[in-house]
């Protein structure tokens, strides 16, 4: 009879060997395995029993970036087996990150990884030793202090040597190879990576809906996610505002009576507000929840008091709201003075009667000699025009009309506002009888 | 042993010396000094450009990377690229650095030329050499913290055609790592 802190103690051995993934060679697999379902007897991957879930990619910061643009993508030919386990074959030049990053990457988050002619380490060393150690000779090795290629590359990925800079030839030879079709990249596998359905939330480039579709349907009680899709992006283009004013001085004369010829000041202005692109995305609602699992791995009891695994899932999908902001410019702005209707209507009607032959001097006036630039992401052009000679008596409409540059999203605008008024005074004399 | 000097030599100099102190002075004064250094001292990048094919050819494939148009096909513009790349080199831009720069060129509607000057030489290995060059895009999309960054560059010579042709950018991890100066 086996005493309860001998079973405890094996179970505590097993769960330990179970927290990192297991590495098997293709040439090694049992097939009453998870991995029977994936590859054959001799290694070969068994495509008929597999559901094809297509390339994915993912924008990975763990990827090496490319100047201005960022990170190049991640890719992987993702594989479901029937038992709705999800395989992620990482290509090779993926691979040989994730490698460098087994962490970040979820490599070393997978369930069990399967190698075919990695050689004996099938951990992120021993993959960067398969793909990169044909690169490196003793005695590059021996000149940067390196006892054996293991050593090294155990370096490299424990962040001690970084291989960029002590090794930069080997880079550039492996993406080399890779292009003369020597390594390649799609076709031929070098590491496969099996998530369980309870362990899908770590499947790089994110678990397949296929992958959950099983899962919920395994273990119904969660609210299986609503399948509707966030609303369209909405364009909101920016405000364009005209302000105007006079500026001196405060009762301006007409300049026919004026010996000075003082005539106005006067001050437009054009505030062009950016435009704003809002759109939602998708993002998972997740919950720790009691699924299904070997004795092993349990650590719950399930609704129906089986053996469980708290596992992460998605519950359902909320939609975040997120915006861009295009700046607008001006591309070009004229600002005008221009005597209002009934101010010539009344030059023309009532003051005629008392001056006869009265008549308009000059009822409109224009410029272009503005500027602008942006303050913040507003586009605000200036104008200011001095001793403006107005001879006509009344109010001049100050407007600015004009265009503005359009954006990437947005096309370019036409304005023409009234922004404020001149007033503009005539002295009269009367004579009393 | 007596030497003798003229005298008519000699008043020249006494006359000439503070003359010539004097114009030397004015003209570092008036800032012309750096004008007329600078027609006799050209830049490095205008050396090069002019000295080097190598030097001209990564210009010249950089700035057809960083010529970008969402509304052009990308065939198009990869085709530009690879003709001015090393078979490898194409192949390697085609597979990883077309499809996360069209990404961006696409999402963010882009349509921007650039203007590339050359900094210095880095890594010269003879038939294979690495250029550091400054790069400045005209009209840089939202989100991107500068127009004008580094980009290391590595160029090969065609053993047949004897062309320099671009191997490829360099990552920035990569370039960092290899080039930049640490700093205490």
């Amino acid at each position: 009879m086996r005493s309860k802190p001998f079973l405890l103690a094996l179970i505590l051995l097993i769960s330990a060997s179970l927290l990192f993934p297991t590495p098997v060679r293709a040439d090694d697999v049992d097939p009453n395995s998870a991995w029977g379902e994936v590859v054959d007897e001799n290694g070969n991957i068994r495509y008929d029993n597999l559901t094809d879930l297509g390339v994915t990619s993912e924008q990975a910061d763990w990827m090496p970036s490319i100047p201005f643009v960022g990170d190049i993508q991640a890719e992987y030919h993702v594989y479901m087996t029937p038992s709705g386990n999800t395989v992620v074959l990482p290509t090779a030049t993926t691979l040989l990150f994730m490698a460098f990053n087994p962490q970040e990457s979820g490599m070393n988050m997978a369930d069990s990884q399967l190698g075919n002619g990695l050689g004996a380490g099938l951990e992120a060393p021993g993959v960067l030793k398969a793909l990169l150690g044909g690169y490196l000779d003793t005695g590059t090795l021996t000149t940067m202090g390196y006892a054996s290629q293991d050593q090294f590359f155990s370096d490299v990925v424990s962040g001690q040597a970084n291989i960029w800079s002590i090794w930069p030839d080997g880079i550039s030879n492996f993406l080399i190879d890779l292009a003369r079709g020597s390594l390649a990249d799609l076709n031929l596998y070098t590491m496969l990576l099996l998530y369980t359905p309870g362990n899908c939330a770590h499947v790089p480039g994110g678990c397949p809906p296929e992958a959950l579709a099983l899962l919920n349907q395994h273990n119904p009680s969660p609210t299986p996610p609503p399948t509707s899709q966030c609303a369209d992006p909405v364009v909101t283009q920016g405000r364009i505002s005209v302000t105007a004013r006079k500026l001196a001085p405060n009762f301006p004369l007409v300049v026919g009576q004026d010996p000075d010829k003082r005539g106005a000041d006067a001050y437009w202005e054009v505030r062009v507000e950016p435009t704003i692109y809002t759109y939602w995305v998708r993002v998972p609602v997740k919950d720790t929840v009691c699924l299904s699992s070997g004795w092993q791995d349990s650590d719950c009891t399930t609704d129906n008091g089986g053996w469980g695994k708290w596992s992460e899932v998605v519950t359902s999908w909320d939609c975040e709201q997120r915006s861009k902001t295009y700046p607008e410019s001006v591309s070009w702005a004229t600002g005008t003075a221009s005597l209002s209707s009934a101010s010539r209507a009344w030059i023309l009607g009532e003051l005629s009667l008392r001056y006869p032959g009265a008549y308009l001097h000059h009822p409109y006036f224009s410029w272009t000699n503005g500027a602008g630039g942006f303050e913040g992401s507003t586009y605000v052009w200036r104008l200011t025009q001095t001793n403006i000679q107005l001879a006509d008596p009344g109010y001049f409409n100050l407007s600015m009309s004009g265009a503005t540059s359009g954006t990437p999203i947005s096309a370019a605008r036409s304005f023409n506002q009234v922004g404020g008024q001149v007033d503009v005074w005539l002295k009269e004399i009367a004579i009393i009888h | 042993m007596e030497i003798r000097v003229s005298r008519k030599p000699l008043i020249a100099v006494l006359i000439a010396a503070p003359l010539l102190a004097a114009s030397g002075i004015a003209i570092w004064q008036s800032g012309w000094y750096g004008k007329i250094a600078a027609l006799f001292s050209p830049t490095p990048a205008a050396a090069q450009s002019v000295a080097s094919p190598d030097a001209q050819a990564v210009t010249d494939a950089v700035t057809t990377i960083y010529t970008l148009d969402y509304s052009l096909p990308a065939e198009q513009w990869e085709s530009s690229v690879c003709a001015q790349m090393t078979p490898e080199g194409c192949h390697v831009f085609e597979l990883l650095y077309a499809p996360a720069i069209r990404q961006v060129v696409e999402g963010d509607q882009v349509q921007t030329g650039c203007s590339v000057q050359v900094v210095k030489l880095v890594t010269d290995q003879g038939e294979s050499r690495v250029w550091l060059l400054m790069v400045t895009l005209e009209n840089p999309w939202q989100g991107l913290e500068t127009p004008t960054q580094q980009v290391y560059a590595e160029v090969s010579r065609d053993p047949v055609s004897g062309k320099w042709l671009l191997e490829r950018v360099l990552f920035e991890e990569e370039a960092a790592a290899r080039y930049s100066t640490p700093t205490p």
